[in-house]
């Protein structure tokens, strides 16, 4: 039977080598993905660099904090506090110790925000020996890498404590590829960032770690890498990576799934008469299943492991297609060797290209081979338009599936949306399930599609027609992955759209300043001095919130964190419009807070808090207020903007300006300016913030459903591709029979590119019926967060995706008829 | 009807649709093919003909009635018994495309044999091809082979299996009249063969007199019914007869042209 398989292989090539396309080109992607994913998720295996020369570091630890579950940048208590000063005394029992903080401080001529500052006397452990010069001894003296400052220059330095100041080069180190330091006199390390981060013990490691309670952990060895800022950096530059990989994965493995199904399930069809005379020479039903099975089992096998082979090559454009996009960092790279992270990927992958390749396969061979061999030959192109019932059930659930996700995003859970990972894959069901579903929409579409046309004289509207329902299996297979991609592209591409543009008003409709202070390109925020010096410029009324971390008691005796903003009471209610369901901002006063209403505390609560800086204090709650995850914040007293230096930087991010009533503005906002210079922040306005805001946070979700958008997309333009060359190719015999029946070769090629425009349209159209549900659902939900939020269409792209498909598919019909009919005008000619 | 009949038709009928689309378009009909005889069976178009020649080599089932072959009901058996059953009974050939274009004509007659899961014993092959005189053809592939050829090579294929009964529907339908009749030369001796141990039964469906004359017997079919039949039949009797049975319905038969 083996050899009957190979002989079918050797007459259908296009067929075959469709099939192999098409399951080449899915696995390759299914492995690209996981390996990719797969290594981002392994801990880079970087040796220790700060540390590198001690023998043992205690750090601050929490054995309940696991820092993958919180947000980036949030600190555990233990780690804001720092190490206490009683632990650095008996540490100091045991031998020479040196404190090492890690504080902002940039140079506001030319630095970058990832320079830090640390304790000159930390510097010898990380391996830093001085090039010329001498160790900072006075506060306004600085050590700093011989790339960035000569000995003996003045230069300002922005910190958060002062704002900025003017400090004293008196020495430089060699450049580290690590870390961008400005070493500091340990008593001004002190003064400028009061948490310890971490002790270098010289003392016996035993003694020590016999004396560290379980709020601080002593690291050795490779461990010491743990206490590197570049580990958190890493963590902090993959996590885009990591969230958005999955998402691609799935979204992609169910495109390719579905096309490798459909790919080899058309193949089937496609041999249906060889099948029926098959079993009129005697073939059982049995025996046909057997062959195709066989025959799917070395295609697949062949198929898949090209195709992971490809996938392994193709880890490398994708981290660049990644990097390109901003979504893993510069310095992401996949290392191709025989370990788990590559295996099991690659494993998996070609495993679910063969299954998948196979399973498609078989099912249509199953129904192929229950047909009753006559029926089958009967007519010269054996034809089934009946949707087998396993698929139609499977559609119909899809579809239900799809609609009441749908529905249930948009009125009962209408925060999906704002989740990308599940709000995508809920995107993809309507759209697969429509594509289950084509052979039974595929009559009723044609027909809705070709009735405008059945006025026309011309043979072409009706043999079109009648050739696309005639053959509703083959339009449906070509129409599939014009719908698949027109489908993905469209619900993608608004969605994220339409995310962004109510986003965008939400966060509008929020800013009640005209102006604000926003920090410079380049830097993380600016020092709350610099925000004090702006407010004493005469007229000018300024709110700078500290961004901070606050520690409520969950109940189950842990402490659950929360994003804090320090900020004057008066300032805030003049410069942000919260929406307050409870209570009122009025009440807010140095012992009281405002809180997002989804916390779930009441107005008149005391609640119990941490601060960032270990103290515990009672605060009232004044107010709540309606938020959208990840923009729920307490608004803390002002009095406690410190604990932002323990929490994280002691930076605002932020600040909102506006003008008093009768102030002479041009003569105020220059003085602003004025009072600005050199301290890292700038003024802009409302617009230009809302615009800088938006840009920011449209970014990553943009960023995440575009590369989703653009990897599915250009997949499914090889597989429109793809299909419409398989199908084309196997229809010789149409081609003839139109030559018969007196159509020139011009006429033949435009009932050809007629009926691929016509199957174009119809997956357009069933596309369209797809993305209604999405987009209905994601209205819905945006009308119940935002108010009024309209469903922005992408039209460009989307059109541009849909002339991309329809051209595809003309190149898919007219490469092979071309080549088919000049074949046929050379027999003519020829001998 | 008698027992030397390898093929017994009994109350056979054959209805297409259901509810009031149904029609009737074979039956009910009684017939038996006798062993070692060359029938023909013959009708105007849609009289149901190939219908009948189906239902008759199991290739269809039938609506109702009983179709026993070489002493088997076929009934009685299940599709996949039926198919087994009907590999090594029968041998079929149509009127075009009989062939699998992906294999050459050997490997095509080996089909059915390696379908039985039997690997064909040496020269099994070559003598079915060398008895329709394509011996020199074996490794051809049929596209390579002339609209005769492949018939040639479809009747092979029927032989190979030493089958009870050879059905054919319309052998010669495609082929040019010198052709056509190598083809039934070949079929004829296939009953009558001169040296050959077991005389075949062979059952053919045409609707050219001139084809028909090369039968021992006629049967004639119209309208689902059977309607007579001749026993070594000319041309001239049976083209009578044909024209007879399409005086009242089908004016396109009476016109054809030979
Ligand atoms: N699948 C089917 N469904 C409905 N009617 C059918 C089907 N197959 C055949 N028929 C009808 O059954 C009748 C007999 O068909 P059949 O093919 O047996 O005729 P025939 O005698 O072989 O004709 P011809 O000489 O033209 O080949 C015809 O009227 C045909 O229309
Ligand atoms: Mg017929």
């Amino acid at each position: 039977m083996l050899r009957i398989a190979l002989g079918t292989l050797r007459v259908r090539w296009v067929s075959f080598l469709g099939t192999v396309v098409a399951l080449v080109l899915a696995v390759a992607q299914l492995t690209a993905l996981g390996v990719v994913l797969m290594s981002a998720a392994e801990p880079a295996q970087r040796p220790p660099h700060r540390f590198a020369r001690a023998p043992a570091v205690v750090l601050p630890a929490d054995p309940h904090w696991d820092s993958a579950q919180h947000d980036l940048g949030v600190r555990s208590p233990a780690a804001a506090r720092g190490l206490s000063a009683r632990l650095i005394r008996d540490v100091s029992a045991t031998g020479t110790t040196v404190v090492d903080r890690a504080f902002y401080a940039q140079f506001a001529d030319g630095g970058t925000k990832k320079q830090v500052g640390h304790p000159w006397p930390v510097a010898e452990f990380g391996g830093y020996a001085l090039r010329d010069g001498r160790a900072p001894r006075a506060a306004n003296e600085i050590v700093v890498p011989s790339g960035r400052a000569r000995t003996g220059e003045s230069v300002t330095v922005l910190t958060a404590a002062d704002g900025p100041g003017r400090y004293t080069v008196v020495g430089t180190v060699t450049p580290v590829g690590w870390e961008d330091a400005v070493f500091f006199a340990a008593a001004e390390a002190e003064r400028l960032s009061p948490r310890v981060d971490a002790l270098v013990a010289l003392g016996p490691v035993e003694r020590v770690r016999a004396l560290v309670p379980d709020t601080a952990e002593v690291l050795t060895g490779a461990g010491r890498h743990r206490a590197d800022a570049d580990a958190a950096d890493d963590r902090e530059a993959l996590d885009n990576t990591l969230t958005l990989l999955p998402v691609m994965a799935a979204v992609a493995g169910t495109t390719a799934v579905f096309v490798v199904a459909s790919t080899f399930a058309f193949a089937v069809v496609q041999r249906r008469r060889e099948i029926a005379l098959l079993r009129t020479v005697g073939a059982t039903g049995r025996q046909v299943r057997r062959m195709v099975r066989a025959e799917a089992l070395l295609v697949g096998c062949l198929a898949s492991s090209l195709g992971g082979a490809l996938g392994l090559l193709g880890t490398r454009p994708l981290t660049g297609l990644l990097i390109a996009m901003d979504v893993a960092p510069p310095w992401f790279a996949v290392e191709i060797s025989a370990r788990p992270g590559v295996l099991a990927p690659l494993g998996a992958a070609v495993l679910t290209g063969l299954l998948v390749a196979l399973c498609g396969a078989v099912a249509a061979a199953r129904r192929a081979s229950r047909v009753r061999p006559v029926e089958a030959l009967r007519e010269d192109t054996a034809e089934d338009t009946a949707v087998p019932p396993g698929r139609a059930a499977l559609g119909l659930v899809g579809l239900a599936g799809g609609a009441g996700t749908a529905c249930w995003i948009g009125f009962a859970a209408p925060r999906t949306v704002l989740s990308p990972t599940a709000y995508v894959v809920s995107l993809l069901v309507p759209v697969v399930a429509v594509a289950a579903l084509a052979p039974l929409l595929v009559g009723p579409v044609v027909r809705m599609l070709t009735r405008p046309l059945r006025r026309l004289r011309g043979p072409a509207a009706l043999v079109v027609r009648q050739s696309a329902l005639t053959s509703r299996r083959r339009t449906a297979a070509t129409a599939a992955p014009v719908l698949l991609t027109v489908g993905l592209a469209l619900s993608l591409l608004t969605a994220t759209d339409s995310l962004g543009a109510a986003r965008d008003a939400g966060f509008r409709a929020g800013v009640g300043a005209p102006y604000a202070v926003v920090p410079q390109d380049g830097t993380r925020g600016f020092s709350p001095r610099v925000a004090e010096r702006v407010a004493r410029v005469a007229g000018v009324r300024v709110a700078a919130p500290v961004l901070t971390t606050v520690y409520f008691p969950d109940g189950d005796g842990r402490l659950e964190e929360n994003d804090g903003l320090a900020v004057d009471a008066g300032a805030l209610r003049r410069s942000t419009r919260l929406k307050v369901v409870h209570g009122s901002l009025d009440d807010l006063d140095g012992r009281s807070m405002a809180v997002a209403e989804r916390w779930g505390m009441e107005v008149g609560d005391r609640v119990r808090t941490r601060l960032a800086d270990g103290r515990d204090v009672t605060l009232r709650v004044a107010a709540t207020y309606a938020a959208l995850p990840g923009e729920d914040v307490a608004y803390l007293p002002e009095r406690f903007a410190g604990t932002g230096l323990f929490a994280r930087d002691g930076l605002v991010r932020r600040a909102s300006l506006s003008l008093a009533p009768g102030v002479d503005r041009p003569a105020a906002l220059a003085r602003v300016r004025a009072a600005l210079a050199g301290s890292g922040a700038q003024l802009t306005t409302r617009d230009g913030l809302v615009a800088a805001e938006a840009a920011q946070a449209r970014r990553l979700t943009e960023t995440r459903q575009r590369s989703t958008a653009v990897i599915v997309v250009l997949f499914c333009f090889v597989a429109i591709l793809n299909t419409l060359l398989m199908a084309t190719a196997d229809r010789r015999r149409d081609l003839t029979v139109l030559g018969l029946a007196g159509a020139t070769p011009r006429q033949v090629l435009h009932f050809f590119v007629a009926e691929a425009l016509l199957v174009t349209a119809v997956g357009v159209t069933l596309a369209l019926l797809a993305a209604g549900i999405n987009l209905l659902g994601l209205g819905a939900a945006l009308h119940q967060l935002f108010g009024t939020a309209p469903v922005v269409v992408p039209w460009a792209a989307v059109g541009a995706v849909t002339a991309a498909s329809a051209l595809l598919a003309v190149l898919g019909t007219v490469v092979p008829v071309a080549s088919a009919l000049r074949r046929r005008a050379a027999r003519a000619v020829g001998p | 009807m008698n027992d030397d009949d390898v093929v017994r038709l009994e109350a056979l009928t054959k209805r297409y649709g259901s509810g009031r689309t149904e029609v009737t378009v074979l039956g009910p009909v009684d017939l038996g093919f006798e062993r070692g005889c060359f029938t023909a069976v013959m009708g105007p178009s849609g009289s149901g003909k190939s219908t009948l020649l189906q239902c008759a080599a199991g290739l269809d089932g039938p609506s109702s009635g009983r179709v026993v072959l070489d002493g088997t009901d076929l009934a009685a058996l299940s599709e996949t018994a039926r198919t087994r059953f009907r590999r090594t009974a029968t041998g079929f050939v149509f009127q075009a495309y009989n062939l699998l274009p992906s294999l050459t004509a050997e490997q095509n007659v080996a089909l059915p044999l390696r379908l039985a899961g039997r690997r064909p014993a040496r020269g099994e092959v070559r003598r079915a091809l060398e008895q329709v005189g394509l011996g020199d053809r074996a490794g051809s592939r049929p596209h390579h082979l002339s609209g005769g050829q492949q018939q040639r090579v479809a009747v092979a294929r029927a032989l190979v299996t030493r089958p009870a009964v050879l059905f054919a529907d319309e052998p010669t339908g495609a082929l040019d009249l010198t052709t056509g009749r190598e083809l039934l030369r070949v079929l004829r001796d296939l009953v009558h063969s001169p040296g050959e141990r077991a005389a075949g039964t062979v059952v053919m469906v045409t609707h050219d007199p001139q084809v028909a004359a090369f039968a021992d017997r006629v049967v004639f079919l119209a309208d689902g019914l059977l309607a007579g039949e001749l026993r070594s039949p000319t041309a001239e009797a049976v083209a009578e007869r044909m024209t007879a049975l399409g005086r009242p319905a089908a004016e396109e038969t009476a016109g054809a042209p030979c």
